[in-house]
């Protein structure tokens, strides 16, 4: 199963959730983010390699407590890439690995709509801010026109000053929403590759991701 | 399917070469066409936003000619101008294809992909070091003649004038007294032995690329095209 992660704005969070979700999942994270990659990216070729050719799947996906798939970060090798190729590296890897997290990067161009297009389900991000929503439901649009159900919606990062309009969200996106808090070992869980089901297993935050994996756990078996 | 084609070089740009293709369906249903290039080179399709028209790929067009109807196509081709430049295949009768959705975001949403104009490229690389060099570069007493600079290349350039730094900071330190010595190193913080040993290899490096050039220079004088006869080969 392929889930893109996925959100119209930048700096949400959707990085730091898609390794979190991965986790949960026990699946393959890809850094799709071709332009701004977030994810670790240590030695050896990457996906910008994959997609210009230069590389093959298996030798870019490096093992850790959640395998990942990571992304070059020069311009050259962004313009290098092409991304026609996604589709296909996408579903390679879910042969290659099993369950696929695609960590999208924000905006709606194709470097969205490609993962969107091969996934089965996606999970979109937010910030808990009521502004937040027209960004969702753009993706959401997007997402719906390519056939990727959306399985799940995460608020992220809200703190006490904040009261998430929990109910907003899910009577528009039409989607479950899990609220998950802002906590700082989910902060750090991507840097440090330690997710948070392992930093804190009885954290609030914790609590949300499970929720999510479940949610996209219900759709494969439909 | 009835077809004709033609061919043409592109003004001012030899060795390209466009090449249009007029089909036409007599028949009374839609008729899937396969045009593949013959010409020795690839296909550069029309393009918008960089990406691709639908239906062209790296040899070729696929696409459907409707029913008692025409369409008209054009590419152009790195190549000599051979003919005839296609092969035109009827596939039979167009079925409804499923469109591959990926290729319709990438077509729809528009490539991803930073422009080609902002990626540096090594002479850039070359240049943005000289210029963190510090005004070395841009001093007129440095090692290269102002008016010859256009003429030697960037990174060679910025190479003579990071030895030309070097060899500087050295030559202040060649038989200073004592006073200017602790000034010189006062002002540089430098490392006396490592720029020594630096200094030295620069000697040898610059007596190698010396008779290199010399000989390259000697080979390139020696060097008499000629124009005319081969002229009359051509």
């Amino acid at each position: 199963m392929i889930v893109a992660v996925a959100g119209g704005k930048g700096g949400v969070g959707k990085t730091t959730l898609a390794y979190n979700l991965g986790a949960a999942l026990g699946a393959v994270v890809v850094d799709a983010d071709l332009g701004m990659a977030d994810l670790p990216h240590g030695r050896g070729p990457d996906l910008h390699d994959v997609l210009s050719g230069r590389a093959d799947v298996p030798e870019t996906i490096r093992d850790g407590p959640v395998p990942l798939l990571p992304c070059g970060r020069s311009l050259a090798g962004a313009r290098a890439a092409d991304v026609r190729e996604l589709a296909g590296t996408l579903r390679r890897v879910e042969t290659e690995g099993g369950d696929v997290v695609v960590d999208c990067p924000a905006g709606l161009r194709a470097d969205v709509g490609v993962p969107l297009a091969v996934a089965d389900a996606c999970v979109l991000v937010a910030s808990p801010r009521r502004f937040a929503l027209a960004d969702a439901v753009r993706t959401r649009e997007l997402a719906r026109e390519l056939d990727a159900g959306v399985t799940g919606v995460a608020i992220n990062r809200i703190t006490d000053a904040d009261d998430p309009p929990v109910d907003v969200f899910r009577r528009v996106l039409g989607a479950p929403v899990s609220a998950v808090p802002a906590d700082p070992r989910v902060g750090r869980s991507v840097e440090a590759e330690r997710p948070v089901a392992t930093a804190a297993p009885e954290s609030a935050a914790a609590d949300a991701i499970r929720s999510l994996a479940s949610a996209v756990q219900s759709c494969r078996s439909r | 399917m009835e077809c004709d084609w033609s061919i043409t070089s592109l003004d001012e740009h030899d060795g390209v070469a466009l090449v249009t293709v007029d089909l036409r369906n007599p028949s009374p249903v839609d008729r899937r066409v396969r045009v593949s290039n013959r010409l020795d080179g690839p296909v550069l399709p029309p393009r918008r936003a960089g990406v691709s028209d639908p239906g062209w790929d790296e040899d070729g067009f696929d696409g459907v000619v409707p029913a008692e109807g025409r369409r008209a196509l054009g590419y152009a081709c790195p190549a000599s101008p051979d003919r005839p430049p296609v092969t035109v295949t009827d596939a039979g009768r167009a079925d409804e294809r499923a469109s591959d959705a990926a290729a319709v975001a990438v077509r729809e949403l528009g490539d991803p992909r930073p422009p080609s104009d902002a990626i540096p490229t090594a002479a850039g690389d070359v240049d943005t070091d000289a210029d963190a060099d510090g005004n070395v570069a841009d001093d007129p007493e440095g090692p290269t003649d102002g008016a010859e600079v256009g003429d030697v290349p960037p990174a060679v350039d910025s190479w003579l004038a990071a030895v030309a730094e070097r060899i500087e900071r050295g030559e202040r330190l060649t038989d200073a007294s004592v006073e200017s010595a602790t000034e010189a190193l006062d002002a540089d913080g430098m490392d006396v032995p490592e720029l020594s040993r630096r200094v030295s290899d620069d000697a040898a490096a610059l007596r190698a690329v010396a008779e290199r050039a010399a000989t390259l220079a000697d080979r390139a004088a020696a060097v008499d095209v000629p124009i005319e006869a081969l002229r009359r080969l051509q």
